[in-house]
């Protein structure tokens, strides 16, 4: 693993221009995540987080600044199969089986998808999948579709995660069994790993670093570090220095 | 379909209308009467249009109803379907569904004696027998096809050695070179290309075995039997018009040009050149639409050559006796 | 929607000038088969010249078609309510519909200048043209309904009435006025073609016919822009309207499919057999019906039993379907061929509007002109381009079939969601790389939707082509058989033609059932 930090992104302005208005999403965001961290980007609606995420992923272009992943520019890098990607809708291809979806980006990297068979088999059991392999997204739950995406942005063992709300779909219950999963596979890989999210609670829970946005214009107003050791388990979700954590994000959230 | 209904009230209406549409200068208290055209308004009807506008129907007692043909009319079904009482058709079909299809037709008249229908080609390229069209092409109505295929045979000439193509009824292609003849009216299409800047060269079908008439004047025998008065007084003051018409063939299609030929998108001069053309073939000295023996055993023999079988009875020939 | 928003705006009307410019200089210099493409300046002057002959026939084509306007909405939407008050008789009206749809109109023209006389042709065939799109639009509109709505209704005491008239009427008005739109220019065009051929002394058709001898391409360019302004008139006066009422325009839409009925999975199994049945004879009881009504003879009019008796009984049977079966033989497989270019040419559009759309831009123009053109007028001319071989028909062909097809693939490839097309793209694929794995996987269903719906416009195109420039085929059948009077054959052909397009209809419904099932796919509705 390279020294250089998952994650670079140093002062990016980004402004929407239609007809007649400008919108600034990001002025002069920084961003940087240290290798094998988990960051949290959390904000209100509106104020750039997926925008840097995007942006960071090469998909959407800035106006100014500089964004490094591992070292590398954007394209470099995605197109090298060191990061994955999980969105908040599972954006799976409905006419793709599990495995054929959990294969996609290999195909997109121009690799052969049979030489990953056992890959594929361990990231189904990963996720809890197993025997699910042949079946096609319209016949899978909402969650077990989420799974299917997170074992999808495993596939190409990447040293950079970025997921954008990934259990944005899922009811509480479902989304904190989802969190706990998560953060096993995430220590099992040991990547950097940056997620974008509305859920405090989630935030603290999963994250090493959690980084607050405004909007108007977009930007990082702090960054929180999150001190609780791991492997975390459920009942974090009670403890009181995690309620004072989070009520400490809240106030910095609603800019007290 | 759910208004099959009201659409019958509707069809009534609109077919009223389209009669007024189609005749402007309709007489008054007479017996009605409908004939239906084989094309739309050219000089090839410019007799029916003067007799309308000379009243020469309305003097016979006639409230003649006058409607144009298109490319999906079939003269013979306005008869069949009893919306007109007479017709204009080629022999060819009228004799071919009276032998093979048992239709109860007659033919009562001849407006041309020699079918205008020619085979027209460029001067520069120019096709002057039916021995020319070895190895060329030529456009032909997929109508019409039968006709040709009688030329090529009595002729002696293997229809496979000629390419057939559809006509569309627009001379462009042959002004083009796409084409290198037509089969057209000789009486209407040579005026066009000379507008076009060629020169046309042409011949009739029937100078060539084809001897056949054209604008067969058609009935059923049905309405023969009922309105046979109707169909003398038709015959009578049709070929008073045509007479009329043709004593000086540039005199009316000019007067014409906001009536009968207003929008049908030809010019005055075209139908000049048509109306003129067309005489020679019109006339005849037994009386415009006559049939003698002699034509109509020509008629049945030509048929013959393409395997039509024509009768003498399928002609009457006693209503023109009767003019 | 983006289409037409898109369209008016930007560089849409520059690249439109362009264009215009462009056609003025190859007019000039008679680059397009010998000066067949006038330009521009000289359309123009023909039409000042001509002008006096204009009101009339545009007065006789537009009260034709306002008339079929009328008439076939009035029927469409009375149907539709009917059929979403009882769904029983919108399945026992399955096959009358999907023949309505299926129908080509020049196999139908001669058959209705046959049983009817005077105008009714035009206004029966442009009413045919708007029959089904606004019959589709009104089920959906009405069948997609704000139920709260309506149980604030049924609470004081409505009955399913009440509920239709003060809920659902109101809120079916857009999907309504969607179909009235489409269904507009097909109503013209309908007219167009009918009195082309049907006899008469006014109408653009008739004018057509008449100046179709003259030799004068800048005169048939004239009609044909002349119609395509009607024609495109209409469309836009029901977008004004719908923009008025509604505040917005709605997308460019064409349903294609028959609006879901209410599955009568629970009726009696002897229930759904009569309906499927009754569904399938009642095209032919409604042609028989027609028949008898109009009174006209046995002779000229055949009933179901007179076809089936010309082609299988009579004393000529076998020469009958001899002839049919070798005008299939040329007919079918450039149908076919023709369907797959046109649909592929809309493909490859769809596709190429995703990638460069300032492509579309330009093209858009072009192609609704093609779409609203009657191909009567051109087919002269595209013969001096193009000539009488393969090359015509299937231009002609993937003329009429690929904007329709190009309209509903655009819509399918902006469905899909955001996130799927970033996926890709997140691994650093390149454009290709995308559409492969995504876009045009996605399109799929849109495809067999649009492979449904062009069918009917295939055959069309190839029989017109037939009929006027390679004199094979149905196309050439048809017309030849009204020179020997065989009135068997012209009904043969009509219902023929029907039937394949209504056996095609159902063949790729049931290849695309069961492929997108497997595929784990939606059917487009």
């Amino acid at each position: 693993m390279s020294a250089a930090p998952g994650i670079l992104l140093r002062d990016i302005c980004k402004t929407y221009r239609s007809r007649g208005s400008e919108v600034v999403a990001l002025k002069d965001m920084n961003l940087v995540c240290p290798p094998g961290s988990f960051t949290a980007l959390i904000g209100p609606s509106g104020c750039g987080k997926s925008t840097a995420m995007r942006i960071a992923l090469g998909l959407e272009d800035h106006d100014s600044g500089e964004v490094r992943i591992a070292g590398q520019a954007p394209a470099t890098a995605t197109a090298s199969g060191i990061t994955g990607v999980a969105f908040q809708d599972a954006a799976l291809l409905p006419w793709r089986t599990v495995a054929r979806n959990i294969a996609l980006p290999l195909e997109v990297l121009g690799r052969d998808p049979g030489r990953y068979a056992h890959e594929i088999a361990k990231l189904i059991e990963l996720v809890g999948l197993k025997g699910y392999e042949q079946s096609l997204p319209g016949q899978l739950s909402g969650g077990m579709r989420q799974r299917v995406s997170i074992a999808r942005s495993l596939i190409t063992s990447p040293e950079v995660l970025f997921m954008d709300e990934p259990f944005g779909a899922l009811d509480q219950i479902r989304r904190r069994q989802m969190n706990v999963e998560l953060q096993r596979i995430w220590q099992e890989t040991g990547s950097t790993a940056l997620l974008v999210t509305h859920g405090i609670d989630e935030a603290v829970f999963l994250a090493d670093y959690v980084v607050v946005m405004h909007a108007n214009p977009g930007r990082v107003v702090e960054v929180i570090e999150v001190p609780f050791p791991r492997p975390r388990s459920d009942d974090l979700y009670s403890a009181p220095e995690f309620h004072a954590l989070t009520d400490r994000i809240a106030k910095v959230l609603h800019g007290h | 379909m759910t208004l099959t209904i009201s659409r019958r009230g509707f069809l009534h209406t609109a077919a009223a209308a389209g009669a007024t549409l189609a005749l402007p200068g309709r007489a008054r208290a007479a017996t009605p009467f409908t004939m239906q055209a084989a094309w739309i308004n050219d000089a090839e009807f410019s007799g029916y249009f003067l007799a309308i506008d000379k009243g020469y129907y309305a003097e016979e007692g006639l409230d003649l109803t006058y409607l144009p043909g298109g490319p999906d009319v079939i003269p013979e079904s306005a008869i069949i379907a009893g919306r007109a009482d007479l017709t204009l058709t080629t022999p060819d079909t009228t004799i071919r569904a009276i032998s093979e299809q048992g239709a109860k037709f007659k033919i009562i008249g001849a407006q041309y004696q020699k079918n205008p229908i020619g085979v027209v080609s460029l001067k520069k390229n120019p096709i002057n027998a039916p021995a020319d069209l070895v190895g060329k092409t030529i456009a032909v109505p997929p109508v019409n096809i039968v006709t040709v295929e009688a030329l090529l045979a009595l002729n002696g000439i293997d229809k496979t050695q000629v390419n057939i193509v559809p006509y569309a009824y627009d001379p462009t292609p042959l002004v083009k070179g796409e084409i290198d003849a037509s089969l057209d009216f000789t009486t209407n299409v040579p005026f066009t290309i000379g507008q076009l800047g060629e020169e046309a060269q042409s011949f009739l079908l029937y100078d060539h075995g084809v001897t056949l008439y054209n604008d067969t004047v058609v009935v059923t025998e049905e309405t023969l039997a009922a309105k046979r008065k109707e169909l003398v007084a038709w015959l009578r003051a049709s070929r008073k018009g045509w007479v009329e018409n043709l004593a000086d063939p540039a005199l009316y299609p000019p007067q014409w040009a906001e009536t009968w030929f207003a929008g049908t998108g030809r010019s005055i001069e075209n139908e000049v050149f048509f109306n003129t053309a067309q005489k020679p073939l019109i006339d005849t000295p037994n009386g415009i639409f006559a049939m003698t023996e002699e034509d109509i055993e020509k008629n049945i023999q030509a048929l013959a050559a393409v395997g039509i079988t024509g009768s003498r009875d399928m002609f009457d020939t006693t209503l023109l006796a009767e003019i | 929607m983006a289409i037409e928003r898109a369209w008016w705006r930007s560089g849409s009307l520059r690249n439109l000038l362009i264009l215009l410019i462009l056609w003025e200089v190859v007019g000039h210099l008679k680059l397009v088969a010998g000066g067949a493409l006038p330009p521009l300046s000289a359309i123009l002057i023909r039409f000042w010249i001509d002008r006096a002959d204009y009101p009339g026939h545009v007065a006789a084509t537009v009260w034709a078609s306002v008339l079929g306007f009328v008439i076939g909405n009035v029927a469409a939407i009375g149907a539709g309510v009917l059929f979403v008050l009882f769904p029983r008789l919108q399945r026992l009206a399955r096959g009358v519909n999907i023949a309505v749809f299926a129908l080509p109109p020049i196999a139908i023209a001669p058959i209705l200048v046959l049983t009817l006389q005077g105008m009714a042709p035009r206004v029966v065939l442009a009413a045919l043209g708007v029959y089904f799109v606004t019959m589709t639009a009104t089920v959906v509109g009405l069948s997609q309904y704000d139920t709260r709505s309506a149980d604030v209704v049924r609470a004081y005491g409505g009955g399913n009435w009440r509920v239709m008239k003060l809920v659902r009427l109101r809120g079916a008005i857009p999907d309504i006025l969607g179909g009235l739109r489409i269904a507009a220019p097909n109503a013209v065009l309908g007219a167009i073609l009918a009195e082309f051929g049907g006899g008469g002394r006014w109408g653009l058709g008739t004018y057509l016919l008449g100046s179709l001898g003259r030799g004068e391409p800048a005169r048939l360019w004239g009609i044909g822009l002349v119609a395509t302004l009607i024609a495109g008139a209409s469309y836009a006066v029901f977008a004004l309207v719908s923009a008025r009422i509604l505040g917005s325009t709605r997308s460019v839409t064409l349903n294609t499919a028959l609006p879901p009925s209410d599955a009568d999975a629970d009726a009696p199994l002897a229930l759904r057999i009569a309906l499927m049945a009754g569904a399938a004879a009642l095209p032919f009881v409604l042609w028989w019906a027609f028949i008898r009504l109009t009174g006209v003879p046995e002779m000229i009019a055949k009933t179901p039993w007179g076809v089936v008796d010309y082609l299988f009984l009579a004393d000529a049977s076998a020469t009958a379907r001899a002839k049919l079966l070798a005008a299939l033989a040329q007919t079918l497989p450039i149908t076919a061929l023709g369907m797959v270019a046109g649909l592929g040419f809309a493909f490859l559009l769809a596709i190429s509007s995703r990638m460069i759309p300032g492509f579309i831009r330009a093209f858009m123009p072009v192609a609704l002109v093609t779409q609203t053109m009657p191909l009567v007028a051109l087919t002269p001319l595209l013969v001096l381009m193009l000539g009488r071989g393969l090359s015509v028909t299937l231009w002609i062909t993937i003329s009429v079939t690929f904007f329709p097809a190009f309209v509903l693939l655009v819509q399918g490839l902006q469905r899909v969601p955001q996130s799927v097309l970033d996926l890709p793209r997140a691994y650093g694929a390149p454009a290709w790389k995308e559409l492969r794995m995504v876009s045009i996987p996605a399109a799929l269903p849109y495809l067999f939707a649009a492979t449904r719906l062009t069918v009917p416009r295939a055959l069309l195109g190839v029989m017109i082509a037939e009929w006027l420039a390679t004199g094979t085929g149905l196309g050439n059948l048809l017309n030849q058989s009204r020179g020997y009077l065989d009135y068997g054959m012209i009904w043969t052909v009509a219902a023929v033609s029907v039937c394949l397009s209504v056996a095609f209809y159902y063949a790729v419904l049931a290849v695309e059932r069961r492929v997108l099932t497997r595929l784990g796919m939606q059917v487009v509705e």
